[in-house]
């Protein structure tokens, strides 16, 4: 038993909003104080701010993505360990700044095998990923032929094959046209599967997952990602849910106006203005951060747009029976007007979205800056001051054509623990963390009281993952592995696996015995988080 | 550690036939039935010469271990592999593909806990093909891709020897042009006039000749490049791949790369995966460092760099110029392959695919997991590694 005492506590979950308060932590989980005498290790908090653990929803930081991304480094070593290090190397980085729970954003079914071990290298993190299946030419053939009771069948099977947590779609139906030299759909356009169209992928899918209840609604990546003028677009996907459950990511990256010669201009005012209707909506930020980034997505029509901007080396996959993923080196600069409005815009959503518990602090590592930067993003957010020099010293777009320089507001630190431990974790469906209440896994981090927020953040003085110490004063403490991977296993019907395997046969090249996990799968252990309809 | 004569499972005379997932190239093709009596393997079905030729000489493998070109017992060799290893100043261990990626990835840590440079097939190759691709941009083929496009480009001279059935015989349509890797002098000065003069078609190695216009306008092509090839003048490659990605001769092809040594892709992962770098990688005690050209295998061993050469896998597949330098160095090698110079000391190990199960990665980058075939006592890698580690924590 340890007692956590006089802690100020920030626990936006149970509306606590610094108040003075001990913490009993039995065993994993936090517990109510014991009926009768017990002798807790006490842990003496006065002075110090007490918080649930951070939780990751979009990250980059496992797979074979990032391994063929690594051969675009050979020879830069430093840019390498910055942007793509090991998953152990990523794995004590998130420790160290209070994240105890990550989830990486992308995993296709095929190599699923290669995220998998990745995480097992990643010690003391709770991790799990998202399945991508927005182009698996399975998944399609049956949207195409409208048979909603095989979809759900489908989904489940992509899912227990890979390891997967949620249901990733990525501009779907965009990797499908890319490989037969197509460009990206327009969201009514007709695929050239029957009446397939993104908009019924979309409505199709959500509509499944949601009567499946996974426990995070499908995580979507829209189309248009980067384009001036892509808020619109953007805007109408978001229309398309038609209120339902799901998860936008990295929304920075839609919210652009266009200037009329093809530059960007921020559309976050209207952007939060649509997205604000809709409460089963949950968002990621993608901030992005001055310095080197590295494009790695999915979604191959809009890196392959992107590169045919900038140039230089990438990489550019596809695979057996799905879209692919590509990788594409890039540098966000102070003085160019692009970027500087892309990280005005970041800031601009996240303070002028009313709920913070809905709109999550991410930079889609390594997209738009390292996770590492996160201290930092939170102190622009919590002081206009610190903003505003930014904005002084970088391209005066930001400035001109942003609507940053106006907004006052300054986000609290229940605000930032929303932002990035409760919301997050509500959104991913993980009942257990996020919050401080009793019955909650014991993940919490410390920090000193500081002024100088961007120190305070980067630098907890405790983090304990599941009632152990596993980080103090910056330095990982040996323990036990704590290491859970997240996965769902919703109920399917398995008749079809046969039907579904004769199909998958006839895509890729060799046995489908080996597909996803394969018989590896038996031997990895999962932590399942439970499907509402499986509870029910 | 038992170190006796494999044992396979069917009786002298019993005649088995088990469905097999080669492990003898990149491929990993798992479409085979092979036939098996006692200790002896027989027909091949569908037929590979690569694959037939490597289970018939399955059964003349090492078995025990030898220290100095004699059998030890496994505790004296180990000893002395200890030795060995404590007193190495620069060790370097190095990774080939005929380990599972398992293996691969507790060789990396186990380089990390001896300080060791680690090295992969991959950083001499590999690792610049796909550094040439990335650089032109091409989109990277699968083996889906490979085996349905309308024709092949093949980088390399032996394709149906290293790659057998890369080319299936059912594929009669298919136009595979294959240039070999001695390019002709005359190609170095300026590549892409050469390529325009159309001079290089008489490097066909053919197996169906076209001229070059019929490839124009075929939108549903891939280029497969060995990685021994880029090794013969990268400049000149990359002015070929340049050229056909910039003109109409082939637009919208794919690239794939061809792995030699099975999984050397998977050696590669392992490299990325626990230290984030994808070749040649010195640990010591504060830090990981990186250099493709210092702390290269071949580079290392010639300038006497390293004291100690750790080698896993089947060495069968290094160049005749690197084996001859390892004679130089002492060297352990783990593997059941007869090695053309005499290591120090040598123990056997299961081959992932034949008596060893594990996953390994396929030349277009597919997960795959190989099962064993026969059963034998040969220890596998990692508990040799540990038994290692274990005898220096005593």
């Amino acid at each position: 038993m340890i007692l956590i005492r006089n802690a100020r506590v920030y626990d936006p979950a149970s509306a606590i909003d610094g108040e003075i308060q001990d913490i009993w932590v039995n065993g994993e989980f936090i517990c109510s104080p014991p009926a009768s005498d017990c002798n807790p290790e006490v842990i003496d908090a006065r002075g110090y701010i007490l918080a649930p653990a951070g939780v990751e929803i979009h990250t980059h930081v496992a797979g074979a993505a990032l391994n063929s991304s690594r051969n675009l480094f050979l020879g830069k070593p430093d840019a390498m360990a910055a942007l793509l290090p090991s998953a152990r190397e990523s794995a004590m980085q998130y420790l160290r700044l209070g994240y105890t729970t990550v989830f990486d954003a992308a995993m296709p079914p095929s190599l699923a095998y290669q995220t998998h071990i990745d995480f097992k290298d990643m010690p003391c993190l709770d991790t799990g990923s998202y399945t991508l299946m927005g182009d698996h030419q399975v998944l399609l053939d049956t949207l195409a032929r409208d048979d909603k009771n095989r979809v759900k069948d489908v989904i489940a099977w992509l899912l227990e094959a890979s390891g997967g947590y949620a249901v990733k779609l990525v501009n779907p139906g965009s990797g499908y046209l890319w490989r037969r030299g197509r460009k990206p759909p327009e969201l009514d356009e007709p695929l050239g599967l029957g009446k397939l169209t993104q908009r019924k992928i979309i409505q199709d899918v959500v509509e499944a997952v949601n009567e499946m209840g996974l426990p995070h609604g499908v995580h979507l990546h829209a189309g248009m990602l980067g384009r001036p003028g892509s808020w619109k677009s953007f805007c109408d996907t978001v229309d398309a849910l038609e209120g339902q459950r799901a998860h936008l990511c990295h929304i920075q990256f839609y919210c652009y106006g266009d200037d009329g010669q093809g530059g960007l201009t921020s559309a976050a005012e209207e952007v939060v203005e649509r997205i604000s209707r809709y409460s089963n909506l949950t968002f990621d930020v993608g901030q992005v951060l001055f310095g080197s980034a590295l494009a790695i997505s999915a979604d191959l029509g809009a890196l392959g747009y992107l590169r045919s901007l900038i140039g230089g080396p990438w990489i550019s996959r596809s695979f057996e029976a799905e879209g692919g993923t590509t990788s594409l080196p890039l540098a966000y600069l102070q003085k160019d007007p692009a970027a500087a409005v892309q990280w005005a815009v970041g800031l601009e959503l996240m303070l002028r979205f009313p709920d913070p518990g809905r709109i999550f602090l991410t930079t889609d590592h390594p997209n738009g800056g390292l996770f590492t930067s996160y201290p930092q993003v939170i102190s622009w957010l919590m002081n206009k001051a610190e903003r505003d020099e930014v904005l002084e010293r970088i391209h005066p777009s930001a400035q001109k054509l942003t609507g940053l320089a106006g907004i006052n507001r300054e986000l609290t630190i229940s605000e930032i623990v929303a932002m990035t431990s409760s919301g997050p974790a509500r959104s991913l469906g993980l009942q257990d963390r996020g919050k401080l209440s009793p019955g909650s896994r014991a993940d919490i981090r410390c920090y000193r009281e500081q002024t100088n927020k961007t120190a305070m953040f980067m630098n907890p003085c405790w983090v304990m993952k599941s009632g152990r110490m596993v980080v103090r004063e910056g330095r990982i403490k040996s323990s036990p592995d704590l290491r859970q991977t997240l996965a769902v296993c919703p109920e399917w019907d398995r008749d079809r696996k046969g039907s579904i395997l004769e199909q998958l046969s006839e895509l890729i090249s060799f046995s489908v015995e080996q597909y996803g996990l394969g018989p590896q799968r038996a031997e990895m252990a999962f932590k399942e988080v439970t499907c509402a309809s499986r509870e029910s | 550690m038992p170190s006796s004569l494999a044992t396979l499972d069917v009786p002298q005379n019993l005649v088995a036939r088990l469905k097999f997932t080669c492990p003898f190239c990149s491929l990993f093709c798992d479409d085979l039935e092979v036939s098996l009596a006692g200790i002896k393997f027989g027909e091949l079905t569908p037929s590979c010469s690569l694959a037939l030729s490597s289970l018939k000489s399955t059964p003349c493998l090492k078995n025990k271990n030898e220290v100095h070109g004699i059998r030890k017992p496994f505790e004296l060799a180990r000893d002395e592999a200890c030795r060995l290893l404590e007193d190495a100043k620069n060790p370097l261990v190095y990774l080939t593909g005929e380990i599972s990626c398992e293996e691969q990835r507790q060789a990396v840590v186990f380089g990390r806990y001896w300080n060791a440079v680690v090295d992969t097939p991959g950083s001499a190759g590999g690792c610049s093909l796909f550094q040439a691709i990335n650089r032109i941009g091409w989109q990277s083929a699968n083996l889906s891709d490979a085996s349905k496009a309308e024709t092949l480009l093949a980088f390399t001279p032996d394709i149906l020897a290293k790659f057998p059935r890369l080319i299936h015989p059912e594929r009669q349509n298919k136009q595979i042009f294959v240039i070999p890797e001695d390019l002709p002098e005359e190609s170095k000065g300026d590549f892409p006039a050469y390529f325009h003069e159309k001079r290089w078609q008489k490097h066909q190695r053919k197996v169906s000749v076209q001229s070059l216009f019929s490839m124009s306008g075929r939108s549903n092509g891939v280029y497969i490049m060995d990685h021994e090839f880029i090794r013969q003048g990268e400049d000149a490659i990359q002015e070929l791949f340049s050229l056909m990605d910039s003109s109409d001769v082939a637009p919208g092809w794919k690239g794939m790369a061809l792995f030699q040594g099975s999984n050397a892709q998977g050696a590669v992962d392992a490299l990325q995966s626990i230290s984030g770098y994808p070749a040649c990688v010195r640990f010591s005690k504060s830090a990981a460092e990186f250099s493709v050209r210092d702390y290269a295998l071949e580079n290392m061993v010639k300038n006497s760099e390293c004291d100690l050469v750790l080698f896993m896998g089947y060495p069968s597949d290094l160049p005749g110029s690197v084996l001859r330098q390892l004679i130089k160095i002492k060297t352990i090698l783990f593997s059941s392959e007869k090695p053309a110079w005499e290591p120090d000391i040598q123990f056997p190990i299961k081959r992932v695919g034949m008596d060893g199960a594990g996953m390994v990665i396929r030349t277009d980058g597919m997960p795959l997991h190989l099962p064993e075939l026969f059963t034998s006592d040969r220890p596998a890698l990692q508990a040799l590694m540990k038994s290692l580690k274990r005898k220096r924590g005593a």
